[in-house]
């Protein structure tokens, strides 16, 4: 059937509405299993030096009108006290791949249906995918932070910031006392550069500003010494001053408790200060990895080179911005083909065949493109 | 505060003062005058007055002589004394009439108004937690049958099913037959069983509207980003829904609950008909077909300022549970 925008018959949708609760409830159910044996989802990293480990990981969102590829084999890693820079335009699966890596995917229509993610929590290995929700809870917030880009409306309203904050350091550490608890909250309140720490334990979110907030989501997000922080594009919704002061307390801190950082952003920017790795990503694939050096001086992926092209340059005068000419294609029920294939400029017959692999350049650097 | 209250009693104040002057203007006004009822029975006595002198002797025995305005500032200058007069239907000080009878409606009202509460809110939230699924859809279609049914056609089915056929309940009234007979104990549960099925009746019909609030409340916050850092802090699922979640779910709650402080007091008018419930609404409807003016204006007058009230507590209530809106 040919498909006319988004555009299905009410029958169509009702039928795939009913494949897709077949689909969601066996695995759910799958899921909510009592006893799950731990050899199911304990594993080993393939490099013990990499803190996570993506392994053609798939996120599919089982909609009315049809199955979203959100995040569609993505495989790359994130090494032990270093900065992995993920960068792409928004929808194409750079939150998605976060959020599966916290299990925090919206079910049941969001689904992680294959690969594996393994994240090291340093006694074990955990194969993030098919882990418990109980495991899945001593990982997330403890091992595994994250910082939200919605400032605004991502603390609860109608608590107090030293709630918010005490609720997670007492869940973690369950046998500290309330004085302690309180104690280590205000201390990260101060490490994040709240000057007034004791008066913002008692505030409300709403007595706060947008930059304040996004300290007290970062103090959250470290209270528990996590291993990794994903910061999914923590400056977006600040303004530029307060965007460098984030950045820089992000960088000392991530010096200071030496974990790994998964830094989300679709601002170039951004990642060329922070980043020691770089993902591109394009409609739930990654369409090129490397060292931040790799991607910035030599971009080989068309859309990469794009991206390049499309960001200002100081002290460079130009009438208008470069766009990548096109949207991105529909999600719904993609095609097996270069997903780039009709934005591209260097689009040649190989590339109405099948999706292109993913080929190593040197050993950081790899592209999935025929025409490197 | 203080400030903030002080100033909406005043405004309430001006308020009342206009509800009661058109609620007065539309009593003058109805067709069935009680005055006009009673004289044309008295002239049809043997021997008696015409219909014209009786008109004029009960016009001006009951103070129905005088125009509207006037009227209405003399119902007004008893009023802000409260002292109400007597019921003219009921034949006895308003006050009293209204402490026999409302206290019927206050606990038919208290009963089905918590057990609406109880049974709406977990369904409510139930349903929102599985979105589409068959919890979602069962308590959708039980909302829906519960919105869609009047009370008087509910009422009947029970009386049916639960009187007639199985025999459990009387069929009206609020006493059995060996009431008088029985200890003071027994005589409470003898109105309590009496009881059961106007509750039943109230609860089934309202908790529809109540149940689909608090789910499209729920759903609305389970969306919201604040949700999604309380699971990324690793909390427990129930804590994510009964602390974090509820806490913001309760905010629109609370402002319906404030809003049902008149209905508490009110009555249900047709129910308590169908039950032949001596309750305030029965009470009130029988007032209004006899065109009892003191009585009506009683019972308006007393629901407009529980009316005002609510709006009042619930604005309070509402600072008390947002921080957003406390003033400062």
């Amino acid at each position: 059937m040919a498909k006319d925008g988004n555009y299905i018959s009410a029958k169509e949708s009702r039928r795939i509405s009913r494949e897709n609760r077949k689909i969601t409830s066996e695995i759910e159910k799958k899921r909510k299993r009592k006893h799950i044996p731990e050899s199911e989802y304990v594993t080993q990293m393939k490099d013990p030096d990499n803190c996570v480990e993506f392994d053609n990981v798939q996120t599919h969102y089982f909609t009315d009108i049809g199955t979203v590829k959100a995040v569609d084999g993505v495989s790359f890693s994130v090494p032990k006290g270093k900065t992995v820079g993920i960068v792409g335009e928004s929808g194409c699966g750079k939150s998605v791949t976060s959020l599966s890596l916290m299990q925090l995917v919206q079910r049941p229509s969001g689904q992680t249906v294959g690969g594996e993610i393994r994240f090291d929590s340093g006694e074990k290995v955990i194969n993030v995918v098919n882990a418990p929700e109980k495991v899945m809870r001593e990982l997330r917030g403890n091992q595994m932070a994250m910082i939200f880009q919605e400032p605004m409306t991502s603390l609860n309203p109608v608590f107090r910031i030293g709630d918010q904050v005490d609720e997670e350091i007492a869940l973690h550490f369950p046998k500290w006392t309330k004085e302690q608890v309180k104690a280590r909250s205000i201390e990260m309140l101060g490490m994040v550069g709240i000057a007034n720490k004791e008066g913002v334990y008692k505030m409300y979110p709403h007595e706060l500003s947008g930059g304040m907030r996004q300290r007290v989501m970062i103090a959250m997000a470290l209270s528990c010494d996590p291993k990794l922080i994903i910061a999914d594009e923590p400056t977006t919704a600040l303004d530029v001053t307060i965007q460098a002061q984030i950045l820089d307390l992000l960088r000392e801190l991530k010096s200071r408790i030496g974990s790994s950082i998964m830094l989300i952003t679709h601002d170039l920017g951004v990642v060329a200060e922070m980043a020691d790795l770089v993902v591109v990503m394009y409609a739930g694939r990654v369409v090129e990895k490397g060292t931040a050096t790799e991607i910035f001086k030599d971009p080989r992926h068309p859309y990469t080179v794009g991206l390049m092209k499309s960001k200002p340059v100081v002290g460079k005068h130009v009438k208008q911005l470069y766009s990548i000419p096109g949207n991105v294609p529909n999600p719904v029920d993609m095609p097996n083909y270069c997903y780039f294939r009709d934005r591209c400029e260097r689009c040649t017959e190989e590339c109405k065949g099948a999706y292109p692999p993913m080929v190593k350049l040197t050993d950081t650097h790899y592209v999935s493109c025929y025409d490197i | 505060m203080k400030k903030f209250i002080l100033k909406r009693l005043l405004i309430s104040v001006v308020l009342l003062f206009f509800v009661s002057l058109i609620i007065y203007t539309i009593m003058r006004c109805m067709p069935t005058s009680y005055v006009e009822n009673q004289a044309r029975a008295l002239a049809t006595r043997p021997g008696a007055k015409s219909y014209q002198e009786w008109v004029a002797q009960l016009n001006a025995q009951y103070g129905m002589d005088v125009g509207v305005l006037r009227g209405y500032f003399r119902w007004l200058s008893r009023a802000v004394r409260l002292d109400f007069g007597d019921s003219w239907f009921w034949n006895q000080p308003i006050l009293d009439k209204f402490r026999d009878v409302i206290w019927y409606s206050f606990f038919l009202g208290l009963a089905s108004f918590i057990l609406e509460m109880v049974i709406a809110i977990p369904l409510g939230i139930a349903a929102a937690r599985k979105q589409y699924s068959m919890t979602d859809y069962t308590v959708t279609v039980i909302a829906l049958i519960g919105i869609s049914l009047p009370s008087f056609f509910f009422a009947t089915i029970l009386k049916y099913v639960f009187s007639i056929k199985l025999g459990w309940f009387d069929l009206s009234g609020t006493v059995s037959r060996m009431h008088q007979s029985m200890t003071e104990f027994q005589q409470l549960m003898d109105i309590a069983k009496h009881m059961i099925l106007p509750v039943i009746t109230i609860t089934v019909v309202s908790i529809g509207g109540m149940m689909r609030y608090v789910r499209t409340n729920m759903l609305e916050v389970l969306n919201s980003d604040y949700i999604r850092t309380a699971r990324a802090k690793g909390l427990p699922e129930s804590r994510v829904i009964n602390h974090h979640a509820f806490r913001n779910t309760l905010i629109p709650i609370v402002t319906l609950l404030g809003g049902s402080l008149p209905a508490l007091f009110s009555g249900a008018m047709i129910t308590e008909q169908l039950f032949q419930i001596p309750g305030i609404g029965y009470t009130s409807y029988v007032s209004i077909m006899q065109g009892d003016i003191p009585f009506v204006m009683f019972y308006m007058v007393f629901l407009a300022v529980l009316t005002l009230l609510g709006n009042l507590i619930a604005d309070i209530l509402y600072a008390a549970v947002d921080p957003r809106v406390r003033v400062s």
